[in-house]
């Protein structure tokens, strides 16, 4: 009896411990997850050139539309930017960011929600070509901070 | 006979109290997960010098009192995925003490064009592969290094974790890891 209750203690520390790897493992393969951007820097994204033309051959900054739950909040801040474009890829798009003008809130084709991924927001440069991109929804400091970083007009960035 | 089976209760009491003991280590590990996370991806601590030829192109560095260096090749994916952490940083360091340099062990047209606009705050440097080796002792790319009166103090392979782009802050901030 004893034996048995032995062996099978023996069979569930040796799970518990391999549950315990597997789980340090997950937290730290999810950091390595996050580190690494959606678009990598200087990916051409053309469906999404072509759907938000440049203006004044600068950037764009586009920020995705879509609702944000427990993060409304944080979107809703951003939607009083100035220079953002919205891409909206499903239906589900946060009235605060519904009633901006016409115009700046843009209806995602399959090839560029597909180019988009996993990105809340980005920057893309005059030629179409990822510069930054992020899962995470910005500040509106953080936002315009690297815009103008990345702004191509030597003034923007100092 | 009776000698023998004290023998096997007592192997048998040594396997259970093993197996709590086990039990209760991988429990604590389990507590502490999200931490190893946290902390996944924090500099590798050295002290070794810069050794970076008196006349070359690296020189400059080696008198820095403070720089982070990000050694990058234009044709790596990984630098690619990590570029926006680089960004993060150079928004964040700009204007402050810490030089910040940009080293392609590449010279190609790409090379150069890398950093685009960046390069009004990060000085772009181009050497050879040997060079970037023998001064720094690092072969792969992307890495972070935290470089401190000509000594390589901190060194980050791959795509910068939240928890090393905070190191990397403190160490502009402070002088230390």
């Amino acid at each position: 009896m004893l034996g048995i209750f032995a062996l099978a203690a023996a069979m569930a520390a040796e799970g518990v411990q391999t549950l315990a790897e597997m789980r340090e493992r997950h937290y730290v393969i999810l950091a390595r997850q996050e580190a690494a951007s959606p678009l990598p820097y200087h990916a051409p994204l053309p469906a999404l050139h072509a759907l938000v033309p440049a203006v004044d051959g600068g950037g764009r900054v586009l920020v995705r539309a879509d609702s944000a739950g427990a993060r409304a909040a944080a979107l809703c801040a951003l939607a009083a930017e100035a220079d953002v474009r919205w891409i909206a890829l499903s239906a589900a798009v946060d009235p605060c960011v519904a009633e901006r003008p016409r115009g700046r809130m843009i209806r995602a084709s399959a090839p560029a929600a597909a180019e988009l991924g996993g990105a809340r927001w980005m920057v893309m440069d005059a030629g179409g070509r990822a510069l930054y991109s992020s899962r995470t929804i910005p500040s509106g400091e953080e936002l315009r901070r690297t815009a103008a970083l990345l702004a191509p007009d030597v003034e923007a960035g100092r | 006979m009776r000698r023998r089976s004290r023998w096997i209760i007592a192997s048998l009491v040594a396997v259970l109290a093993s197996s709590g003991w086990k039990a209760a280590r991988a429990s604590v590990t389990i507590a502490r997960a999200p931490r190893a996370g946290e902390q996944a991806g924090l500099a590798t601590v050295r002290g070794a010098p810069v050794r970076a030829e008196a006349e070359g192109p690296l020189a400059k560095i080696t008198r820095a009192e403070r720089a982070v260096v990000f050694i990058y090749a234009p044709d790596c994916s990984v630098c690619h995925a990590n570029m926006a952490n680089w960004i993060d940083l150079v928004g964040t360091l700009r204007g402050g003490a810490t030089a910040l340099y940009a080293v392609s062990p590449t010279d190609t047209p790409a090379a150069r064009a890398y950093w685009g606009a960046l390069e009004r705050h990060v000085r772009v440097v181009i050497a050879a592969p040997a060079q970037v080796h023998r001064a720094f002792g690092v072969q792969a790319t992307p890495a972070t290094l935290l470089v401190q009166d000509g000594t390589v103090r901190g060194e980050i392979i791959g795509s910068l974790t939240a928890a090393g782009r905070a190191q990397v802050r403190r160490f502009a901030a402070e002088g230390r890891l």
